[in-house]
C-alpha cells in the first residue's frame, strides 16, 4: 500500500497558492468547414484563469467546446483546426505561438493532460514502462535507469499495486480502473505546473469511476487542475470553480457553490436540472430541449436562445460576459437566485 | 475509501480475451509456440493429402496415366510396361493406397526424363531457388516498410499523393513485364548486367529486383493505410500531449502497430513470392526449383512434379510458421504472458 | 428570438450528377469500358484475316507502312502479324478466361465462406482447414500443375483457375459473414424461425455484396496476370491463339531486335490490371464512405 505524497501533481516552480498559473483570453479556434465560406469556431473568444492550486470545472454538452479549449492549451488542436486568435500565458510566458520544438517542451512538462478513454489513450504494443520512460527521458536529463525509478514511483504513487511487475505490462493485460491510473501517472510524471484531466471517468465503470474521482480529490487536492466533464456531479465534488459552456463560449462562472446552489444562466439551470438527485422533491429529470449548434449552424446573437424557455427580443443581440454579483454571466435575463 | 486499487472484478469494456488482469490466465510462450507450430504441421499434412488426392485423380479422370507416364513416343509395349511398373494394372482403391504410402515416405519415384532420383533433382535445385526468395523477401520488407511509413505518415501532402500514385501504378505490373523491361534496358541496351542464368553476384540483382517488385507495392500500400490509421489513433494523441514530436510518433508509436496490423499479409508473401519466382526463373534462364517444375510439367514428368510441389508446400509452410512465431515474439497482445 | 440556424440554401436546379462519386472508379470503369467497347468492335470490323500475317513485313517498327498497303500502328511480329489487330483479338482470350474465371471464384468463395460460418463443428473446422492450407500453395504452382494434366485452352485454364483461386475470397467472406451472423436483425430472423438457405441469402449475402464487388474486381486483375503467366510459360490458351501472354512469351526472342513485341502486350496487360485494380479500390471507397454515412 502506497502512501499518499503531499508534492503529487503540485508542479516543479514552487508556485505559492494563489499565484496565477494560466491565463487564457480572447481564445478562438476554428475548423474549416469544407464547400463554406466560413469556418467553424470550436471556440469562441474564451478567456479564463488558473490559479495555482486550483481546481477548475469546465462543464458542457458535449460540443460545447471545453475539450478543444484543452487541446489548444497544449497545441494539438486536430488538423484542420487552428488558434485563430488570444493568447495562453503560463506563469507569464506566452505559449500559443511558440515555436514547435519549444511547444514541445510544455506538453507534458509544465502542463500535462489525461485524456478520456484509457482503454486506447496507450499504445497497445509498447509496455507501460517504456511510455512512461519515454516522456521522463524526454524532459529530464536522466538515466534509462533513473527513468524507471521515477515510472516505478509513479504508478506507486497512483495507487497502482506491485507497480514494479506493471512497468513490463502491456495495456491490454491491465484492467480499466488501472489503465486510466497509468494514464494519470502519465500525465504526472514529470510534475508539470497544470493537469487537464478530459472527461477521465466517463469512459469507466461506476465503481471504477468512484475510485478514479477519490483518487483526483484525496491525492491531487493541492494540484493545479482542469477538470473537463459533462457531469456536474463530477465536477461538485472536486471543482473549486466552475465553468460552464455552450457553443464555444463560457456562458457562467464562478465559485461551484455560488454556480451549484443558484445558477444564474438559464443553460446551467437546465444543467443541474438535469442531473439525477435522491429527493423526492424532484421527482423528475428535466432534459433542456432541442440540440447546441452543430458546425453547420451559423448562430446569431445568445446561442442558447433557440432552447431557452426565458429567450425575449433582445437575444438576438450576443450577450457579453460581465461580472455579476461576484460571477460572470453571459446572459440577458439571467435568473434570481 | 483511500486506497482502493482492486478494481480487477470491474473487468474492462472491450478488453480482448485473455486477461483484464495482468496475472490472470496466462499461457507460456513455449507452449503458445507449440499449439501454432501443431496448427501449422496439421494444415500442412491436409494440404499434402489434398495435393496428392488432386493429382492422383486427375491423372486417371482425364485419360490413361500410363500414356502420360509414357509420353507422346509410348508405344502400346511400352505401356503395358509402365502399367506393371506402376502397378496401375490393380485396383483404383490400391493404387490410391500404394500412392498415400509412398507419398508418406517421400517416395516419388524417379524422373521419367532421365531416371534420377526425383526428390534428388528437387533438392538439386531448391537451395538457389529459396535464396533467391529469400533475398527478394527481405529487399521487399527493406524497401517495403519505411516507404509505406513515409507514405502513410501524412497522407496528405502532394509528393507523397505522387508517390501513391506511382505505388498503385506498379502494383499493376506484372513480375515477368518488370523482368523484360529490365533486360530489355539493363542487359540489351545497357548491357551492364547478365541476363542469363547465375553467373555470380551480378547475376542475381534482376531477377531478384523483379521478384521484389511485383509484391512490394503490395506491401507498401498496407502499411501506409495501416500507418495512417494509426496516426489518428488515441494513443498518438497521448504521446504528442506529452512532447513527443513527428518522428518519435510514426517509428516509434504508429509503425509497429501498423506492421503488426500487417502480419498475415508479411507471412503471405513468401506464398506469392514463391508463385513469382517459377516465371522469374523462367525469365531469367535460373537454374532453380522453378525452372525444373515448369521443365517437368511441360514434359509430364509427374515424379519430378510431385516432388517439387511437395517441397514448395513444404517450405512455404516452414517460413509462414517462422513469421507466426517472430510475430508470437514481437506482439504483446498475442502472447499472454504473466505480468 | 430571432436567432436563427441558416438553413443549407436548396440548389434552384441540379445537373444529374455524373459518376460514382469516387474518382478512382469513375477512371476505373472508363478504362474498362473502352476495354469492352474494344472488345465488341473487334466482332464488327477485325476480318479473321486481320490476324494472318504477311512474312513480307515481319519485325517492323510501329508505324511501319507495308508494302500490301497495310499501316501497322503497333508494328508488326515475327510472322508479319500486325500487333494492334493481335492485342484486339487477345482480349476475348485474356479477359475471357480471367473472367469466367472470377465469376467461379466470387460464387465458390462466397459460397464456401457462408457455408464456413453458418455451420459449426467439423464443417466448420474443415472448412478453415482447407482455406488456412491454402495460403502456402501459390495459386501459380497449382494451376501449372492441374492444366498441365486437363490441356490447354479456354475453358481447362478458365476453369482451373477458378476452382484454385477462391480460397482468398471464402477467407474473407467468412470472417465478414460471422460478424454479420451476431447482428440482432439476423439473431431475430433465427429466433422466427426463418430456414438458413433465406437467411443466408436474404440477410447476409447482401450485406456482404461490397466486399464481394471489391474482392471479384482485385481478383479479375490477379487472375488476369496469372492467365498471362501461364500462357507465358507455354501452358494457358493454345500457342497460335493472340493471348497477351502468348504475345509476350513470343517477344522474347526478339527483345534486341523488336522490343515493341514485347511492350505492346506489356501495355495491354498492365492498362487492363490498373483498370481493375482502379475499380476494385474505387468500390472499397465507396463502401467505406457509405458505411461512415451510416455510423453518422
Amino acid at each position: 500500500m502506497s502512501v499518499a505524497v503531499d508534492h503529487l501533481g503540485t508542479g516543479k516552480s514552487g508556485a505559492k497558492a494563489g499565484e496565477t498559473i494560466l491565463d487564457v483570453k480572447d481564445l478562438v479556434v476554428e475548423f474549416p468547414r469544407p464547400g463554406q465560406p466560413t469556418n467553424f469556431r470550436a471556440v469562441n473568444g474564451v478567456s479564463f484563469e488558473l490559479r495555482q492550486g486550483e481546481t477548475l470545472g469546465l462543464v458542457g454538452e458535449s460540443g460545447s467546446g471545453k475539450s478543444m479549449t484543452a487541446l489548444s492549451l497544449l497545441g494539438i488542436v486536430p488538423a484542420p483546426g487552428k488558434i485563430i486568435e488570444g493568447s495562453i500565458n503560463l506563469r507569464g510566458r506566452r505559449i500559443d505561438n511558440l515555436p514547435l520544438s519549444e511547444l514541445r517542451k510544455v506538453r507534458g512538462n509544465d502542463i500535462g493532460m489525461v485524456f478520456q478513454d484509457p482503454m486506447t489513450g496507450l499504445n497497445p504494443v509498447r509496455s507501460v514502462g517504456s511510455q512512461l520512460t519515454e516522456s521522463v527521458m524526454r524532459h529530464q536529463a536522466v538515466s534509462k535507469k533513473e527513468a524507471i525509478e521515477i515510472a516505478f514511483h509513479a504508478l506507486d504513487d497512483v495507487g497502482i499495486p506491485s507497480p514494479r511487475d506493471r512497468l513490463e505490462a502491456f495495456p491490454h493485460e491491465l484492467s480499466g480502473g488501472l489503465r486510466q491510473r497509468v494514464m494519470i501517472a502519465l500525465a504526472l510524471i514529470n510534475h508539470p505546473e497544470v493537469i487537464i484531466a478530459d472527461e477521465a471517468t466517463t469512459a469507466l465503470d461506476a465503481t471504477i469511476q468512484a475510485q478514479i474521482l477519490d483518487l483526483l480529490r484525496s491525492r491531487l487536492s493541492k494540484a493545479t487542475m482542469i477538470l473537463i466533464t459533462h457531469d456536474m456531479g463530477v465536477a461538485a465534488e472536486i471543482c473549486d470553480r466552475i465553468q460552464v459552456m455552450y457553443a464555444g463560449r463560457i456562458v457562467e462562472s464562478g465559485t461551484i457553490e455560488e454556480v451549484l446552489t443558484s445558477p444564474r444562466h438559464p443553460y446551467t439551470v437546465g444543467l443541474l436540472a438535469a442531473v439525477p438527485k435522491f429527493d423526492i422533491r424532484r421527482p423528475k429529470l428535466v432534459p433542456i430541449p432541442g440540440q447546441p449548434p452543430t458546425a453547420e449552424d451559423i448562430v446569431r446573437g445568445c446561442p442558447f436562445a433557440p432552447r431557452c424557455r426565458f429567450a425575449e427580443a433582445d437575444c438576438d443581440q450576443r450577450p457579453p460576459l460581465e461580472m455579476v454579483q461576484g460571477r460572470k454571466l453571459a446572459c440577458w435575463h439571467p435568473r434570481t437566485a | 475509501m483511500t486506497d482502493t486499487t482492486d478494481d480487477s472484478k470491474s473487468g474492462a469494456p472491450a478488453a480482448p480475451k485473455g486477461g483484464s488482469r495482468g496475472d490472470a490466465e496466462t499461457i507460456p510462450v513455449a507452449q503458445q509456440t507449440f499449439q501454432t507450430l501443431s496448427k501449422r504441421i496439421l494444415e500442412l499434412i491436409f494440404l499434402l493429402f489434398f495435393i496428392s488426392t488432386l493429382l492422383f485423380f486427375l491423372l486417371r479422370l482425364t485419360g490413361d496415366p500410363a500414356a502420360v507416364l509414357a509420353g507422346e513416343t509410348g508405344d502400346q509395349e511400352q505401356l503395358e510396361l509402365i502399367r506393371k511398373q506402376y502397378g496401375l494394372d490393380k485396383p483404383l482403391v490400391v493404387q490410391y493406397g500404394v500412392f498415400l504410402f509412398k507419398m508418406v515416405q517421400l517416395d516419388f519415384g524417379s524422373s521419367l526424363a532421365n531416371a534420377q532420383d526425383a526428390l534428388g533433382l528437387v533438392f538439386e535445385r531448391l537451395p538457389t531457388s529459396f535464396t533467391l526468395v529469400i533475398i527478394a523477401f527481405t529487399a521487399n520488407l527493406i524497401v517495403s516498410i519505411p516507404l509505406g511509413a513515409w507514405l502513410g505518415s501524412r497522407p496528405d501532402r502532394t509528393g507523397r499523393k505522387l508517390a501513391s500514385t506511382a505505388v498503385f501504378i506498379a502494383q499493376g505490373i506484372p513480375g515477368y513485364i518488370t523482368g523484360l523491361i529490365l533486360i530489355q534496358i539493363f542487359a540489351v541496351e545497357l548491357r551492364w548486367l547478365p541476363s542469363i542464368g547465375n553467373q555470380g553476384p551480378l547475376s542475381w540483382i534482376m531477377p531478384a529486383i523483379t521478384l521484389a517488385a511485383f509484391q512490394a507495392p503490395q506491401v507498401v500500400r498496407v502499411i501506409s493505410a495501416n500507418v495512417a490509421e494509426a496516426m489518428r489513433e488515441d494513443y498518438i494523441r497521448t504521446a504528442r500531449a506529452n512532447g513527443a514530436g513527428f518522428n518519435t510518433l510514426l517509428w516509434r508509436h504508429a509503425l509497429k502497430n501498423a506492421m503488426l496490423g500487417a502480419t498475415a499479409l508479411i507471412g503471405a508473401q513468401v506464398s506469392f513470392l514463391v508463385g513469382g519466382s517459377i516465371i522469374t526463373e523462367v525469365i531469367f534462364a535460373w537454374p532453380g526449383l522453378g525452372r525444373l517444375l515448369v521443365t517437368s510439367v511441360q514434359t509430364l514428368d509427374f515424379p519430378v512434379v510431385q516432388a517439387a510441389v511437395f517441397m514448395i508446400a513444404i517450405f512455404v509452410y516452414f517460413a509462414i510458421t517462422a513469421t507466426d512465431i517472430v510475430f508470437l515474439f514481437i506482439d504483446p497482445r498475442l502472447r499472454r504472458q504473466r505480468a | 428570438m430571432t436567432t436563427a440556424t441558416a438553413p443549407a440554401p436548396a440548389p434552384a436546379f441540379r445537373f444529374k450528377k455524373l459518376g460514382t462519386g469516387s474518382i478512382q472508379l469513375d477512371i476505373g470503369l472508363f478504362l474498362f469500358a473502352l476495354v469492352i467497347i474494344a472488345l465488341l468492335g473487334q466482332w464488327a470490323f477485325l476480318a479473321p484475316s486481320d490476324l494472318d500475317g504477311n512474312l513480307a513485313s515481319r519485325l517492323k517498327p510501329p508505324g511501319f507502312t507495308g508494302r500490301d498497303g497495310m499501316f501497322h500502328i503497333f508494328g508488326t511480329d515475327q510472322l508479319g502479324r500486325d500487333l494492334f489487330f493481335r492485342v484486339l483479338g487477345g482480349l476475348p482470350w485474356s479477359l475471357g478466361i480471367s473472367g469466367v474465371a472470377v465469376v467461379c471464384v466470387a460464387v465458390i468463395g462466397t459460397f464456401i465462406g457462408l457455408i464456413g460460418a453458418w455451420y459449426t463443428g467439423i464443417v466448420r473446422t474443415i472448412v478453415l482447414l482447407g482455406i488456412a492450407s491454402m495460403i502456402a500453395m501459390p495459386f501459380l504452382v497449382l494451376a501449372l500443375v492441374v492444366v498441365a494434366v486437363i490441356g490447354r485452352g479456354f475453358w481447362p485454364l478458365s476453369l482451373t483457375m477458378g476452382f484454385i483461386a477462391w480460397t482468398a475470397v471464402s477467407r474473407v467472406i467468412y470472417a465478414e459473414a460471422r460478424g454479420l451472423l451476431t447482428r440482432e436483425y439476423v439473431l431475430a430472423a433465427r429466433l422466427f424461425g426463418v430456414n438458413k438457405w433465406s437467411i443466408l441469402i436474404f440477410h447476409i449475402l447482401p450485406g456482404l455484396r461490397p466486399t464481394i464487388l471489391v474482392m471479384a474486381a482485385f481478383f479479375f486483375a490477379v487472375l488476369l496476370i496469372i492467365e498471362s503467366a501461364l500462357s507465358f510459360l507455354g501452358l494457358g490458351a493454345p500457342l497460335n491463339a493472340p493471348s497477351w501472354g502468348n504475345m509476350l512469351s513470343d517477344s522474347r526472342q526478339y527483345l534486341v531486335n523488336a522490343p515493341w513485341m514485347m511492350f505492346v502486350p506489356a501495355t495491354a496487360i498492365v492498362t487492363a490490371v490498373i483498370s481493375l485494380n482502379l475499380i476494385g479500390d474505387g468500390f472499397a471507397e465507396l463502401s467505406r464512405k457509405r458505411a461512415r454515412a451510416v455510423e453518422v
